[in-house]
């Protein structure tokens, strides 16, 4: 390529059109005011790691993942930026850029320790907590069968 | 606008203009971050760099509308909202503003008193003199049955010590707009402000409005209540017909239909045979000139080029006059009637069609039907 036609596709390529992605901002702060969320939903963020761990994998179920649309430029009010700056700084994991809910909030990252390398398809479909049904099950079948090779080399012993 | 006044925000008002709490998004906080170089103006104020923003107790406020320029434009605004507190005020001090306007209307005054008299047949007896205002308005009441409210309303409309006295009461409150104090407001308190607001600009309008009134009315005060009512009876009706004579107030801003029935009249053809043709009115326009005759109604004569209604009927050596005067008009009803019922010549067969089949061409228009 000719230095002429190397300056060309140069130009070319910053005048390229950027598209507008939407960023996790838009997302969150689309749920905070659509779901009029407040100051006590960041204290229910500060718990949600303690009592999903502790909480049986029989409490979670299959839900459907509710279709929502988020605008291209978000703007909040004061009050709820400041919510939705807390919920990103302390909720700082990738699975928030696929969230559509306040419940999925709060499951994002016991869903990422779970399984951190989700197919973003698997996450943008379903609901998280049908994922970390899934996933707890997943792990509690490993250990189940981790137990019983134990046991088998036990008796064989 | 509306759903704003309606919401529970609070707004900051502030100089005469409405701040409105200030939208964030990174890139906006960002911005208003890099804005230093505020002033302190007042405890708990602080201004950037321009003044389109405004920082109070901690919250953002953006410069959005003028408040002198919401009450001068809310008409345009909200007009159904504007139109109810109007009707409201106006009712409270009993102002008919459509009604004074037929006083003044001078088209009206030409048509009555000019044209008119010159249609219509008066029995003057033993005089000799031309009647006066009076006395075509005693001859409209006697050849019109105008409706008793009409008379009621003509006896209110000249009591003048009535209006006088709204005008003493508006000029004692004369409403003074207050601009709203600088600071923090509710929105729903801000929106009762602007009614007030909006109720003050009105009576303000209303105010030079019952001014003109009254000078109108003073003026009637020595006129007969039924002649004010005969000028109430038109304002409604819009239209008077007396001896085949009259007028009609099209609903486009003063524009009068002013025209004399032909009556039924026979026209011979060519072999002598008559035909009876129907009654018409013939009509001038008093909005558009060159003033030309036309025929109101859907109507068929040799002289018209088709059948439908308002058509222009075909004048030969007439100069339509270009001014709206009374003897322009009567000039002009009077060669329209005069060319319908003497201007067709059977042996010529001058017009559009003719009243006899000839074989020189198929006529499209036939008077078949008006043969005796």
């Amino acid at each position: 390529m000719t230095l002429l036609k190397e300056i060309q596709v140069e130009r070319a390529k910053h005048r390229a059109k950027k598209p507008l992605r939407k960023n996790v901002f838009n997302r969150i702060s689309s749920i905070v005011k659509q779901y009029h969320l407040q100051q006590c939903f960041l204290n229910a963020l500060d718990h949600a790691q303690e009592h999903l761990w502790k909480d049986d994998s029989e409490r979670f179920r299959v839900r459907m993942k509710k279709p929502m649309k988020f605008p291209l430029f978000s703007l909040v009010t004061q009050k709820e930026y400041s919510i939705t700056v807390s919920i990103m700084n302390r909720v700082e994991n990738p699975y928030l850029e696929f969230v559509h809910a306040p419940e999925e909030i709060l499951m994002s990252e016991y869903l990422y320790r779970l399984n951190p390398s989700i197919h973003p398809e698997r996450l943008m479909r379903f609901h998280f907590e049908t994922l970390v049904m899934y996933e707890q099950r997943k792990r509690d079948s490993r250990i189940t069968i981790k137990e019983t090779r134990k046991r088998d080399l036990a008796c064989r012993e | 606008m509306r759903r704003l006044l309606d919401s529970d925000l609070e707004l900051l008002v502030e100089s005469d203009f409405i701040y409105l709490p200030l939208l964030l998004d990174p890139d906006i906080e960002k911005e208003t971050k890099k804005l230093f170089g505020s002033t302190s103006d007042r405890e708990g104020y602080e201004h950037f760099n321009t003044d389109h923003i405004i920082k109070h107790r901690d919250c953002l406020f953006v410069k959005t509308i003028s408040i002198k320029s919401l009450i001068k434009h809310f008409d345009a605004l909200n007009p159904y909202y504007y139109n109810r507190l109007k009707s409201h005020c106006l009712e409270k001090y009993q102002l008919s503003g459509e009604t004074d306007a037929i006083f003044l209307d001078e088209t009206l005054e030409l048509i009555l008193f000019h044209i008119m008299p010159h249609f219509v047949r008066v029995r003057r007896g033993l005089r000799r003199k031309k009647p006066d205002k009076e006395g075509i308005l005693d001859l409209i009441k006697e050849r019109v049955d105008v409706p008793q409210s009409y008379y009621r309303d003509a006896l209110r409309f000249i009591n003048v010590e009535a209006l006088n006295r709204v005008y003493q009461d508006l000029e004692n409150h004369r409403p003074i707009f207050n601009p709203p104090e600088n600071g923090l407001w509710r929105a729903q308190e801000l929106k009762e402000w602007l009614h007030e607001a909006i109720q003050a600009r009105i009576l303000a309008d209303a105010h030079n409005r019952v001014k003109k009134t009254l000078e109108v009315r003073r003026q009637l005060t020595h006129t007969k209540p039924e002649h004010i009512a005969i000028y109430f009876y038109i304002a409604d009706k819009g239209a008077i017909e007396i001896d085949n004579f009259g007028f009609y107030k099209m609903k486009s801003y003063k524009e009068y239909w002013i025209y004399k029935r032909t009556g039924q009249y026979v026209l011979k053809d060519y072999y002598g045979r008559s035909y009876l043709f129907p009654d018409c009115r013939v009509a001038v326009s008093t909005y558009y000139t060159p003033l030309k005759p036309f025929v109101i109604e859907k109507y068929k004569h040799p002289f018209l080029r088709g059948q439908q209604a308002g058509q222009e009927i075909c004048l030969t050596g007439f100069e339509a006059p270009d001014e709206l005067t009374a003897d322009a008009v009567i000039q002009t009803l009077e060669e329209g009637i005069t060319a319908l019922l003497y201007g067709y010549d059977a042996r010529r067969r001058n017009g559009y069609h003719s009243l006899d089949k000839t074989f020189v061409h198929i006529p499209t228009i036939t008077f078949e039907d008006y043969r005796l």
